[in-house]
């Protein structure tokens, strides 16, 4: 069994250039101990049976789909690099983007990650939840654990230029729009993007613009609407409101 | 009873500070001092950690040497005005947040982005400069110090967002996380803010007068151009592949920046009492109609 520290140096050891852009969050509220019931399936994918250096990968499926499909493309070579934001509350409040999935995939990944004898050039695989904003935010009484994926947090377009990425596979259905925005980027500055659905082959894709792109207000806009982490990362429990003495709503934080 | 309106106004002020103080320090050194050892930034850490003390130390210095005569010697009003500069740099940095999109959290601490840190630690340095700025000279109460405070971190806000539309530089710091461009950027946020915090300086007389001899600042302008300029050079230098190292060009055209900075304000002194500059200043301000 691994302390935290040791899961999270397997995920993102200090030799590798995209290290830089692993988030912690998820590893800070790993479980540490071992489930002997989980099974950690890794599917094989058709799309990528052969490492591709001039290509970045970005998984972007439902919950611990993206970290079976980033073991998968680690035994092809590839480097995982997890990119999840939404903190896991281990409490009685009731999380609205469930990331224990991937928060016990990524502890029980760290054994067979750790087999794999991944390059340091190898080029990464990033590992998104497409469901990191499904459900109703602001809930109360709830862990409002909702997050995005900003231009901010994955390479810019001259950086995967300059280490030789030609082009961008999109593991997913669709784009999601906080994603649009980073890719319509890379497709701006001449990087291919091609969309993988399921095990077919990569399409190639015009990305269209979202709203507020390159906007410098488009990050504080979307933060507003979440609930922030005070240590790093989204979530926070959004309060129940208590009626007081005079009929006034009051909001009471757990 | 006029008197006892303004104590209870100014006991209001100090009230409204201490809470917004309280809650900046709490933002600011939580995630700081969270148990996080997964991140690898501790340099950060403390860099970031010891800003608000420095900060707290240059405006502590500025109002027991420089400010207004009945509070260099006043526990009461130096604490207040201690206490309103934090809140005061909890304005700034939400403003840099928001409006520059350079967050001292995400950027800087959460994904350990050098060059955002960089620019940060001068916008930073540049808000304390504009406050301790408007704390110099004489003056009747806090509303002296928030007005003329606030002409300068306007006029600081607003040529940053020119600076940016025109070179991009939030974007080439935030998301491309250029180092050279971060360390010009937060020298010039710095410079600018100790040229502005000189236009902010000075005995109150009256809302014009100060807005008047708030033009004593228009030096920035020519600073604000020049980064422009000197972006536009790396961004053109940056497109035709000269991938050099611009990190040691930078650092020298930041010392530059500030050093530009200094000698301005010490030139504004010498021609701050001219009455020819100041009846210039007049006729330029009246005819902004």
């Amino acid at each position: 069994m691994k302390d935290k520290m040791g899961m999270y140096k397997i995920w993102a050891p200090d030799n590798v250039l995209w290290t830089q852009w692993t988030k912690p969050v998820l590893f800070t509220s790993l479980l540490c101990n071992n489930d002997d019931n989980y099974e950690l399936k890794t599917p094989n994918s058709n799309h990528m049976q052969m490492v591709d250096y001039n290509a970045v990968i970005i998984v972007d499926l439902p919950g611990k789909e993206s970290v079976d499909e980033g073991l998968a493309l680690a035994q092809c070579g590839y480097r995982p690099v997890p990119l999840y934001n939404g903190v896991y509350c281990n409490s009685k409040f009731s999380m609205i983007v469930d990331v224990q999935g991937i928060a016990k995939a990524l502890q029980e990944g760290t054994d067979i990650l750790s087999s794999l004898n991944i390059k340091a050039d190898a080029p990464p695989v990033f590992l998104l939840d497409s469901n990191r904003m499904t459900g109703q935010g602001k809930q109360p009484g709830k862990y409002d654990n909702r997050w995005c994926v900003f231009p901010q947090d994955m390479p810019s377009a001259s950086f995967l230029l300059k280490s030789g990425i030609q082009k961008i596979i999109v593991r997913s259905t669709r784009i999601q729009e906080d994603l649009a925005h980073i890719l319509l980027r890379y497709q701006n500055q001449g990087i291919n993007i091609f969309l993988c659905d399921n095990d077919e082959n990569p399409k190639e894709i015009k990305v269209s613009k979202p709203s507020l792109f390159m906007s410098i207000f488009y990050r504080f806009k979307v933060t507003l609407g979440l609930s922030r982490n005070a240590t790093g990362g989204f979530g926070a429990v959004i309060p129940e409101p208590q009626i007081g003495w005079s009929n006034r709503r009051y909001y009471m934080y757990g | 009873m006029d008197a006892i309106f303004l104590y209870l106004v100014e006991f209001l002020v100090f009230i409204v500070a201490l809470v917004f103080s309280f809650e900046f320090l709490i933002k600011w050194y939580k995630p700081l001092l969270s148990n996080r050892p997964l991140n690898r930034n501790k340099s950060t850490r403390y860099i970031l950690g010891l800003l608000p003390i420095g900060s707290l130390g240059v405006i502590l210095f500025t109002l027991r040497m420089l400010a207004s005569f009945d509070v260099v010697d006043s526990f009461i009003y130096i604490s207040m005005y201690l206490v309103l500069g934090i809140a005061w740099l909890f304005l700034g940095v939400t403003l840099m947040s928001g409006v520059f999109d350079l967050s001292w959290l995400d950027d800087a601490l959460n994904l350990n982005n050098k060059a955002a840190l960089i620019a940060v630690v001068g916008g930073f340095l540049g808000l304390t400069i504009i406050y301790s700025g408007a704390n110099i000279g004489n003056g009747p109460g806090w509303w002296c110090v928030v007005f003329t405070g606030g002409l300068g971190l306007g006029a600081w806000i607003v040529l940053g967002l020119v600076i940016n539309s025109c070179t991009k530089t939030f974007e080439r710091i935030t998301v491309e996380r250029d180092i050279g461009c971060g360390i010009r950027f937060g020298s010039y946020l710095l410079a600018s803010g100790i040229i502005l915090a000189r236009a902010c300086a000075g005995d109150w007389t009256s809302f014009y007068r100060t807005t008047v001899e708030f033009i004593d600042g228009w030096p920035v302008l020519v600073l604000a151009g020049i980064l422009i300029l000197v972006e536009l050079y790396y961004i053109h230098r940056a497109k035709s592949n000269k991938t050099n190292n611009t990190i040691f060009s930078s650092i020298f055209l930041g010392a530059v920046f500030i050093a530009m900075a200094i000698a301005i304000v010490y030139l504004l002194s010498l021609t701050s009492g001219n009455p020819i500059y100041r009846v210039a200043l007049e006729v330029f301000w009246s005819l902004r109609i």
